[in-house]
């Protein structure tokens, strides 16, 4: 116990004094999800598998609505899209007061075949 | 004439990780009579369990912070017993790891909090320093370091890369020499052992009648322990349980720190025995019938009944948590004892109380 | 489930565990389902790493026997499934985890609604 003591007085402390030094983070951490609106289809399937209900579609105004302060970065929306129009990023969110819906525009079907030709 | 004192031990104390009130009397210092109350954490889980059955993993993790792997594997164990599949055999070798993974944590971090309840709190930090390897580890694995998402129905949502492999190797050598020399500073102890040994004992026949489970039965010379039913990879492992006399405080401790090895023992010989497959596979089913499920998490037996009536809504979920049954010793351990080893031996069952009051 | 062993009163419920006590038995839980008219109770002793589950159907009204002389941590089990269905069992007092002012009310049969309550999400 003594010569542990004494070692422990030449190392430095094993904290880290976030936000002023950062951690290294693995490529695959859960931070937030990205909706790519080019491919979205407003199909329903991310919004019945939702755990939190964090997501709803909006079919007559062409909009996604969701909500960051809900999401738990479960990652089950990613792997039901059938077009591959979500993703889970490694940048972790940022704190704020807001807690209301964020509304997502979705492009409608004949500008995106406009675009394409 | 004596006089009796009743002391309140409350929900708020500094020794308790987790609210309980426990109602002391004491003559002379002793304790002669204890009553407790619990229900200060309860959220209604199993009236909101009662939903989509893909959904309720996630809930089911969300029940206990230190033990929350293990909730979703048993959970997903009775769902597939009732539709009739099994995991594919390299999802089980994961599970395997990540159960054992969160015993480590669960035991370093109850260690932790032992010494701090004794006076010892250069035991605490050295011990959850050793603890962020456990973490680190978690968070390459599975992206969080507690409530993972790792399971789903048939298997594993995330695999484990050569890369990942190679990491959990040395994480675990590191980890392996911080804790020899942190036992041997902790059993050689003057003061540990002068608070510890001979307080609190549970005989061997009050563990059988009061069907006390986990670490706590086995320190009392019950060999009990549910790993041998052989479930998930454990068929395919080699290793028998521990089992200690004595059934004082000081061997509730010395069994914890003995199954950190095991643990670390058993992370290594399923790196070494699984081979390359797939991991999960992925379809919708219809779960009508039940079935009974039970594993062994850090801290004893959890059981699980589903019952299904053929929607994806379930109609009936059941959980029956460790320290729900290991709660009623209290009345036994506690008797005769001086007031200032109270707190050192209620937590020493190590209890979990959003286990508990769900 | 395997193992499944139906009785149909009583005394035969107490007979049986009797027996499986004595053959070195401990009592894992202790459960309730609602089937609408009746309430099943489900009693499921582990001998030796094998599960045997009791089944007995009791009506809602009239009072139910405690098995807390046969075995001895039974009596948590017994004031849960007092509480979250109302059924009244011998000698036990009924109150474990509800807070005081939600007392009697049920929660877990399936006539009892349960209102939701957001808090500005």
């Amino acid at each position: 116990m003594l010569k542990y003591t004494i070692k422990n007085i030449f190392k430095k402390p094993s904290t880290v004094k976030y936000p002023y030094e950062k951690r290294d983070t693995p490529d695959d951490f859960r931070g937030q999800i990205v909706i790519d609106v080019d491919k979205c289809t407003l199909c329903h399937f991310c919004e019945m598998q939702c755990a939190a209900n964090a997501i709803e579609i909006d079919k007559e105004n062409n909009a996604i609505k969701y909500k960051i302060m809900k999401c738990i970065a479960c990652g089950e929306c990613v792997d039901e899209c059938p077009t591959e129009a979500m993703k889970i990023v490694p940048q972790p969110r940022k704190s704020g007061y807001d807690k209301s819906w964020k509304i997502i525009k979705v492009p409608r079907l004949e500008e995106k075949l406009e675009r394409k030709v | 004439m004596q006089i009796t004192t009743t002391v309140p031990f409350g929900p708020q104390h500094p020794i308790l990780p987790e609210p309980v009130h426990v109602k002391c009397e004491l003559e002379e210092e002793k304790v002669v009579s204890v009553s407790f109350e619990v229900g200060y954490a309860h959220r209604g889980m199993e009236k909101a369990l009662e939903t989509d059955y893909m959904k309720g993993i996630y809930l089911s993790e969300r029940i206990c912070g230190i033990c929350s792997n293990i909730h979703t594997t048993t959970y997903v164990n009775a769902i597939e017993k009732i539709i009739g599949i099994e995991a594919h055999k390299r999802a089980k070798y994961i599970r395997t790891i990540m159960a054992e993974l969160e015993r480590l944590h669960s035991h370093l971090l109850w260690l932790g909090h032992a010494g701090e309840a004794v006076g010892f709190e250069n035991l605490f930090m050295r011990l959850w320093d050793a603890r962020e390897i456990v973490m680190d580890t978690l968070e390459f694995i599975s992206g969080n370091r507690v409530q993972y998402a790792m399971n789903t129905i048939g298997g594993v949502r995330r695999d484990i890369t050569p890369k990942k492999e190679k990491m959990i190797e040395d994480h675990m050598n590191r980890l392996e020499e911080k804790m020899i020399e942190i036992k041997r500073d902790m059993l050689t102890d003057y003061l540990l052992k002068r608070r510890t040994a001979g307080v609190g004992v549970l005989k061997k026949e009050d563990a059988v009648r009061l069907g006390t489970v986990g670490p706590n039965a086995r320190a009392s010379g019950v060999p009990w322990d549910l790993r041998m039913t052989r479930y998930e990879a454990y068929e395919y492992i080699n290793f028998r349980p521990i089992v200690l006399e004595g059934g004082d405080n000081l061997s509730r401790v010395i069994i914890r720190v003995e199954e950190s090895f095991q643990a670390i023992d058993i992370i290594r010989q399923c790196l070494n025995q699984m081979t390359p497959g797939r991991t999960w596979y992925r379809y919708r089913h219809e779960v009508s019938g039940e079935a009974v499920a039970r594993t062994e998490p850090p801290r004893g037996e959890l059981f699980y009944y589903i019952k299904g009536n053929g929607t994806n809504v379930l109609e009936r979920v059941k959980i029956r948590t460790p320290t729900f049954m290991n709660l009623m010793t209290l009345p036994t351990i506690l008797m005769g004892l001086q007031f200032a080893d109270v707190p050192i031996t209620i937590l020493s069952i190590d209890p979990c109380f959003s286990c508990t009051d769900r | 489930m395997k193992n499944d062993i139906k009785v149909t009163d009583t005394q035969d419920l107490i007979s049986r565990l009797r027996e499986l006590a004595s053959k070195g038995g401990r009592l894992s839980a202790i459960t309730g389902v609602d089937l609408g008219e009746r309430i099943e109770v489900i009693y499921s002793v582990d001998v030796a790493y094998t599960l045997y589950n009791v089944r007995i159907e009791i009506d809602l009204e009239g009072e139910h026997v405690s098995v807390n002389d046969i075995f001895a941590n039974a009596w948590m089990p017994e004031n849960e499934l007092s509480e979250m269905f109302g059924v009244k069992i011998q000698g036990v007092a009924g109150r474990l985890l509800l807070a005081p002012e939600d007392e009697g009310k049920a929660p877990l049969r399936k006539a009892t609604r349960i209102e939701v309550l957001r808090g500005g999400f």
